[in-house]
């Protein structure tokens, strides 16, 4: 934890000295959502699991876990992906 | 934008089933395959991939060890396939489109508007001179320079515009509302006296200039002077002074005898089909017409009739026409006239004449009518009583006079 936590400051300040995105250096995913109908997720490294009713993605830095009813995918490249139907729940695991 | 690159590209839908469909995606998009449209269904997973992927999955399908189902297959190589069985409507296709382009780049009409006193064919004809004429191109034709030649060659023309609109050149020209008045001026030395077309007797006369040489009652001949031109001025002591010179203007109405007589041909000619024809198909360009003779006809007389026809434009000489020309056997049989046929016809022709007679203001009061036949001709002689303005004006020169026959010309004044 502690390693993880001076690990991340360094990135930080390296971040900050370079100019550049702090999510290009630490890794970090970007996960734009559009109501609760849409989400577009950049930066991951692929799916754990599929269904209609959760959506299950692996992170560089974690998981994350789509919750809903309807849920598809619109379409999948390694860079980014967008899923759409009725999103009830986000949650980093 | 990106479907229709797609739709040209061609893409399947696929149906992925198996153990790990998860491990699938990921591997796809491991090697920037893009998947697209996923959706769970009950056999499995259903995603849309493109063709050139779809050819590179296979090592994933194996690693995986899922079943690749393809369900639909949508673009234009599954187009191509399936069109291969009908190449020659689509070939057709293609040549009818070139076609259709290449016309777009000629004149296939011109219209005239606004014209009033000068023909359209006056003004198609200087357009055809100056290289202006259907079938050309429309990149090759100056449109400035055409209206100002058309400005300058017609004075009548005030205002002129020319424009291309779609395969149809627009000429458009104003003329001058004015009315150009006659230039006719009559000569010093020439004046005009109104004689008599023919022979009968005056029914109403009243002169506006000049000397009346008749009165209302009187019978004249064909060539009378019945006004003359010359006025006598007098002095005090009513001696001739002078003569003035001017054209004669009066009403004259004269009741007299027109003889006139119709023709007609005892026999008839009838054309009667003997049932045999040959169709050809035809082509029409401009005036002329090509059709390919299948098969020679015997035919000695025929007759030509369309029986279908499709018309590039609706203009009577279209510039491309085509359709089917029908050659049909024709026999000519002659027969003798009944009486009531030569007697209708001539008759006809009567009518016709009285009818342009009434037109020019002319009354007929009798007709004596004879009807004489013999082997080759059937004439029919008429005597029309009528009563009309049956005059003439004719010019007269200082020195020469005017020629004819003056009666009673101390009494009139």
């Amino acid at each position: 934890m502690k390693k993880d936590k001076k690990k991340s400051q360094k990135e930080s300040i390296l971040a900050q000295s370079l100019q550049m995105p702090e999510e290009l250096i630490k890794g970090d995913s970007i996960i734009s959502l559009t109501g609760n109908h849409k989400a577009w997720i950049e930066n991951y490294k692929g799916i754990i699991e599929y269904d209609d009713c959760k959506i299950y993605l692996q992170l560089k830095n974690g998981k994350i876990l789509f919750e809903g009813k309807q849920l598809h995918i619109d379409f999948y490249t390694c860079d980014e992906m967008q899923i759409s139907g009725r999103i009830e729940c986000i949650s980093f695991r | 934008m990106l479907k229709l690159i797609y739709f040209f590209r061609g893409y399947l839908k696929i149906i992925v089933c198996g153990v790990a469909p998860e491990r699938f995606m990921n591997l796809c998009a491991a090697k920037n395959i893009m998947l697209w449209n996923i959706q769970e269904e009950a056999r499995g997973y259903s995603m849309y991939i493109t063709l050139k992927s779809f050819w590179q999955i296979k090592n994933i399908v194996c690693k995986t060890s899922t079943r690749v189902v393809v369900q639909n297959r949508i673009g234009l190589p599954f187009l191509m396939k399936k069109m291969k069985k009908s190449m020659i409507l689509f070939l057709g296709i293609i040549i009818f489109l070139i076609l259709f382009i290449i016309s777009q780049l000629f004149i296939w009409q011109i219209k005239i508007t606004g014209n009033v006193s000068i023909d359209s064919m006056q003004i198609q004809s200087f357009m055809e001179e100056e290289g202006v004429h259907i079938k050309m191109q429309k990149s090759k034709i100056d449109t400035d320079h055409l209206e100002k030649a058309l400005r300058k060659k017609f004075s009548e023309v005030t205002w002129c515009s020319v424009y291309l609109s779609g395969n149809e050149l627009h000429v458009h020209i104003k003329e001058n509302d004015k009315i150009i008045l006659s230039n006719e001026t009559q000569k010093e030395d020439e004046y005009q006296d109104i004689c008599a077309l023919l022979p009968g007797t005056i029914e109403y006369i009243v002169t506006r200039k000049g000397t009346p040489y008749v009165k209302k009652g009187m019978h004249v001949e064909k060539g009378d002077i019945l006004v003359s031109g010359k006025v006598d001025v007098y002095d005090n002591d009513g001696n001739i002074k002078e003569y003035q010179y001017l054209s004669a203007d009066a009403d004259i109405v004269i009741s007299g005898q027109i003889s006139k007589h119709f023709e007609t041909s005892p026999n008839k000619t009838q054309i009667k089909y003997t049932g045999n024809y040959s169709d050809y198909p035809y082509l029409k360009i401009g005036k002329k017409i090509y059709f390919i003779k299948l098969f020679q006809h015997n035919y000695e007389t025929f007759e030509t009739e369309i029986l279908s026809s499709i018309r590039f434009n609706q203009e009577e000489n279209a510039t491309f026409e085509t359709g089917i020309l029908r050659i049909k056997e024709t026999k000519l049989e002659t027969s003798q006239k009944t009486a009531e046929e030569y007697t209708s016809e001539l008759k006809k022709q009567l009518e016709d004449y009285t009818l342009t007679l009434s037109e020019k203001g002319i009354q007929i009061l009798s007709k004596n009518v004879k009807i004489k036949k013999s082997m080759d001709i059937v004439r029919m002689e008429v005597i029309l009583g009528a009563k009309g303005r049956f005059i003439y004006t004719r010019n007269g020169h200082f020195g020469n006079g005017s020629t004819g026959v003056v009666r009673d010309a101390g009494s009139i004044h």
